[in-house]
């Protein structure tokens, strides 16, 4: 892997980096690019609910579609800025009643481009390979500035965030026997689809990054370049979609992570120790 | 003193009934070495430190129709009590979960599952409708040491990665995330001060409430005396107010005063036991971070 070249970096970059993690970013040579965003508005009414406990695929695809276009076109406004990749990413959901009663929703995929400057690199980093994916595209990655640098010190970096969703509808009147017998009693029919929907979620995460970048382990050296080994600082959150309340929604966010490259600098010999501070500012 | 423990408790068969989806993916996950994780960054690298691999997120659920009923006997609401039917009914939901993600973790060949968390959700649906999950990651000892239960299983802790690192290398590890609650109904007139301008205690909504949250430590001490420990760490206490049933439905207000009270109090912690270390225990530096973060913590933004 030759070592990076000196990119261009606009004139002013904005970001939305707290003050700690530009400085921790900046001492390693990493400097912002500018603010980057994607957005993607997609109809989300009018679907043929069935009143019965399932999966609304139509719109678990439409969301998971969503969600890809955004952080694609975020990607793209990245790539444009001459940047190595994306930090801090956040994903926003908004649901909107248009005029006319019509439901809608918007995806924002909000982060900052970032990208190594050998003038600023520390000495005995400057011969960094890049942190571009294999095909040349930057990488996208939720991690806060310090995540960023601790992870590449311990050898792994970004390569993309990875969603996953699952959109299910509940049968409304499944918690009638329930609730006029006043049984305290477990509702198996909602514990299964719930259960069900989150699994789906997070299992969907998992497939998008193997059919995008392989098989990570065993397979890494037959596999692709930037097979990813685990995803970290994952979360699945819920909520009601486009408040319906008996449509609910997961959505399983994440970074995915790969080791960084053969001969990378940046690796740090040993990983850091860990110490027992105790801090004094309170 | 013989505490009655709730049925459901710890050791209750739990048929395996993990959905189809959450099969596929543990055995995706463990077929291509890959794992999924709600560690931070620091705690990825801390667990890793202390020689364990993280497997993968593992979670339990169980969604439960809770029944509380202000009780009465001939129209006149009856002294402060426990509402033993309820304190059973959400202990079991909350094992449920618990049982559930601890399948998941043995399905995934874990030693352990860490920073577990124990939430409640309350959806649309209905008042007396709650949801409780419980959710951590699973990890296994990367030297092939097993640190499972006595029972075989997988053990859970509330600890997060630091407090995991922290325990092993000063001589401990955790064997079990334990719990214990109690419901108690405190009747109106116990909140009602006899002579409103005067300050005083209301000694019978005290004793409820002490009453109360004895019981559920006590019911948490017997649960880690259950699996051999000599400690809890992490206890939380929390005090929950219901929102459920017939009496939540009248709360907020002077309600209370008409219809009185169902309180529940939730402990939890981590059980330990003294394990040997292999390092020498770590000196506490001491440092004055710059970071300008209300907490003081230096990990977050």
């Amino acid at each position: 892997m030759s070592p990076q070249p000196v990119v261009a970096r606009p004139q002013l970059a904005l970001s939305d980096l707290s003050v700690t993690e530009f400085l921790t970013l900046s001492r390693m040579g990493f400097l912002p690019h500018g603010l980057v965003v994607g957005s993607a508005v997609f109809d989300a009414g009018w679907t043929n609910l069935s009143g019965r406990t399932q999966e609304v695929r139509s719109l678990s695809q439409a969301m998971r579609a969503a969600r890809t276009a955004a952080v694609l076109r975020m990607r793209q406004q990245a790539a444009k800025l001459n940047a190595e990749g994306v930090v801090g990413v956040r994903l926003q959901v908004e649901h909107h009643r248009w005029r006319g009663g019509h439901q809608v929703a918007k995806i924002i995929a909000l982060g900052t481009a970032i990208a190594y400057d050998t003038e600023h690199a520390p000495h005995d980093m400057k011969g960094a390979p890049t942190l571009h994916l294999a095909d040349g595209r930057p990488f996208t990655s939720a991690l806060s500035g310090q995540d960023f640098v601790t992870l590449l010190r311990a050898g792994y970096r970004p390569i993309s965030l990875a969603v996953g969703c699952c959109v299910y509808e509940l049968n409304g009147y499944g918690v009638y026997p329930y609730a006029q017998a006043g049984r305290n009693d477990e509702i198996a029919e909602y514990t299964q689809a719930l259960f069900d929907a989150r699994e789906s979620a997070m299992e969907r995460m998992t497939q998008d990054l193997f059919a995008e970048f392989g098989l990570a382990g065993a397979h890494a050296a037959a596999g692709h370049p930037d097979a990813p080994v685990g995803v970290v600082g994952m979360s699945v959150s819920e909520a009601a979609h486009a408040g319906m309340r008996n449509v609910i929604e997961y959505t399983a966010v994440g970074t995915a992570v790969a080791h960084v490259r053969d001969g990378d600098p940046r690796r740090a010999a040993s990983p850091p120790a860990p110490a027992i501070v105790v801090p004094l500012d309170r | 003193m013989s505490v009655p423990h709730p049925p459901g408790g710890p050791g209750a068969p739990v048929p395996s009934d993990l959905p189809q989806h959450a099969r596929e993916r543990l055995e995706g996950m463990r077929k291509a070495h890959f794992f999924t994780s709600d560690l931070s960054v620091n705690e990825f690298l801390l667990v890793k430190q202390a020689g364990f691999d993280p497997l993968g997120l593992v979670m339990g659920s169980s969604i439960y129709n809770i029944a509380a009923r202000a009780p009465q006997t001939m129209g006149q609401y009856e002294p402060g009590r426990e509402l033993v039917e309820v304190t059973q009914a959400l202990y079991h939901a909350r094992e449920l979960a618990m049982t559930r993600m601890e399948e998941e973790a043995d399905e995934l060949g874990a030693d352990g599952v860490i920073g577990v968390r124990m939430d409640v959700n309350l959806h649309a649906w209905g008042q007396s409708i709650a949801e409780f999950i419980a959710v951590g990651t699973a990890v296994r000892h990367a030297g092939g040491e097993s640190f499972r239960n006595a029972q075989g299983k997988p053990f859970q802790s509330g600890l997060s990665g630091q407090d995991f690192w922290t325990l092993l290398r000063t001589g401990y590890r955790p064997v079990g995330f334990v719990m214990g609650n109690c419901v108690y109904y405190v009747r109106p007139e116990a909140l009602i001060v006899p002579n409103e301008t005067r300050n005083g205690e209301l000694s019978p909504y005290t004793h409820c409430l002490y009453d109360a949250r004895e019981l559920a430590m006590e019911r948490l001490q017997a649960e880690a005396e259950d699996v051999g420990a000599t400690g809890i760490v992490g206890v939380e206490i929390e005090e929950k107010q219901h929102t459920w049933g017939q009496v939540g439905a009248f709360a907020g207000g002077n309600a209370a005063k008409m219809y009185g009270e169902t309180i529940e109090f939730f402990v939890f912690g981590t059980a330990v036991v003294p394990a040997a270390s292999k390092e020498p225990s770590p000196k506490p530096t001491m440092v004055i971070p710059a970071n300008d973060s209300p907490g003081g913590g230096g990990g977050e933004r």
